[in-house]
């Protein structure tokens, strides 16, 4: 069940707020003061994250929607 | 004279044979006297060398540049009468520039005006956003700009959705459409509007230099990149859109800021840069961990061991010494109780002469009657003797 809400707060979160998240992680672990298990834990997301991304761009196929007049 | 009319009934032959006579006309010629009233209502006329004719064009006819005198013009319309002034003028449906030279006096009328009102200012000007995901494209689904714009986000940023809205860009209507399709996309998902179309003649191109579409771009709320015709065209299009662009495959560029190579170093490069930061960090700790079980670390634990052992030490003389004392008054206790005890031991009054008398193994207790018993013991110190004992009132002792 757990597994299941956190598949769909992913789909909330947008390509490009990934993108921003892992860019501020990237950051953090460069010059945080945060507690060890904080920094292993983002860390962690951002390797999942960057996964994640990393799918989605391979599997994009360019997607055309008419808009009507 | 009996052949005579009255003016109405000349005026009234006049207008219908007019009117019949000379309706959906296109004319030729110079404006002149322009003059737009409150109204909105346009009134000219048309001229040429030899001649001219008064011209009306109501509010509610579009006109798609901004018309000044001595601009050479095709208009279309009908011959109308107006009886209480006994004159006849044009009704014009629809007006174009006609020369290129007409056409830039035009172009040039317009953007002098926007300018003044603030369309080209660069305070209006929206940025592109950072990474656009949904695109909204108004152009001809037929031509080679909605081609181009295809390819090329497809080969920039496939993820990217786009959101076509096919679009008349060339001839009658065509400006309406435009500025329709603006409004449209406006209402879709779409992060930013690419509108163009391929090359053409300034006539081709004329509907991005027309104040309805110039409306349309200023008051889009999602950011416009116009790619109109080729390299050295500026339309009025291009002067109020948020970011020009040379050409349609210019605009998609624009419109795909980040490649989807892009991106991917860029997820290598997090990759690589998390891993290098968690490793640093890790053996940070390490380090620091290696400091608190290292010499240092030790010494100073030493230390404190060494402190208290000695004040254990000194504690433990004066414990010896209160356990030893305590020792000794519970041996003393101890012996006492003994003494005490073996006075008690049934075999003492034994050594005074005294004996004892047992059933079995059980010593007689003074509440009990010997009678009791078929058999009794006597104990003494150094002997014992069992006897059997006969029934109460019968003792016939030896």
């Amino acid at each position: 069940m757990a597994n299941k809400g956190d598949i769909m707060s992913k789909k909330k979160i947008s390509f490009e707020e990934q993108i921003d998240r892992i860019e501020e992680i990237v950051e953090n672990l460069d010059n945080s003061e945060k507690p060890l298990e904080e920094l292993i834990a983002e860390y962690e997301e951002a390797m999942k994250l960057a996964k994640e991304c990393r799918s989605f761009l391979e599997k994009a196929e360019q997607k055309v929607t008419e808009i009507s007049k | 004279m009996q052949n005579s009319l009255t003016v109405s009934q000349l005026t009234n032959q006049i207008k219908r044979t007019l009117e019949t006579g000379f309706s959906s006309l296109k004319v030729e010629g110079e404006i002149s006297n322009f003059k737009q009233h409150s109204s909105g209502h346009r009134y000219f006329s048309i001229k040429d060398s030899n001649a001219q004719i008064a011209c009306t064009m109501w509010k509610s006819r579009n006109l798609n540049f901004i018309p000044t005198d001595g601009m050479k013009v095709i208009v279309s319309g009908s011959v109308t009468v107006y009886p209480p002034r006994g004159s006849y003028q044009m009704d014009i449906s629809s007006m174009q520039p006609m020369g290129q030279g007409d056409l830039y006096l035009a172009y040039e009328a317009l953007k002098e005006k926007l300018s003044q009102q603030g369309y080209f200012d660069v305070s209006h000007k929206k940025p592109i956003p950072a990474l656009p995901m949904k695109i909204g494209v108004s152009t001809s689904p037929t031509g080679a700009a909605v081609k181009d714009i295809l390819s090329t986000t497809q080969r920039r940023f496939p993820s990217a959705e786009i959101l076509f809205r096919p679009t008349l860009v060339q001839g009658d209507g065509a400006a309406e459409d435009i500025a329709k399709a603006i409004e449209n996309l406006n209402a879709s998902e779409a992060d930013i509007l690419i509108i163009g179309r391929g090359g053409g003649s300034l006539e081709d191109l004329w509907c991005f230099n027309t104040e309805i579409v110039a409306n349309a771009i200023f008051n889009s709320k999602i950011p416009i990149i116009s790619g109109v015709g080729h390299e050295t065209d500026f339309t009025i299009a291009d002067f109020v859109a948020d970011h020009r662009a040379a050409t349609p495959t210019a605009a998609a560029e624009m419109a795909t800021p980040i490649t989807i190579d892009k991106l991917f170093n860029f997820l290598d490069k997090a990759e690589e840069l998390s891993e290098r930061s968690i490793s640093r960090i890790l053996s940070n700790y390490k380090e620091q961990l290696n400091d608190l079980t290292g010499e240092r670390f030790k010494n100073r634990m030493l230390d404190r061991i060494h402190m208290h052992q000695q004040s254990i030490d000194s504690n433990e003389t004066r414990m010896t010494r209160s356990i030893t004392s305590h020792l000794a008054s519970l041996k003393d206790k101890l012996n006492r109780l003994e003494a005490h005890g073996s006075s008690l031991h049934p075999m003492k009054p034994l050594d005074k002469g005294f004996a004892l008398l047992y059933s079995g193994n059980n010593i007689i207790q003074n509440d009990e009657s010997i009678y009791k018993h078929s058999k009794i013991k006597i104990v003494r110190k150094y002997e014992e003797i069992e006897l059997s004992v006969p029934p109460k009132g019968q003792e016939q002792l030896f």
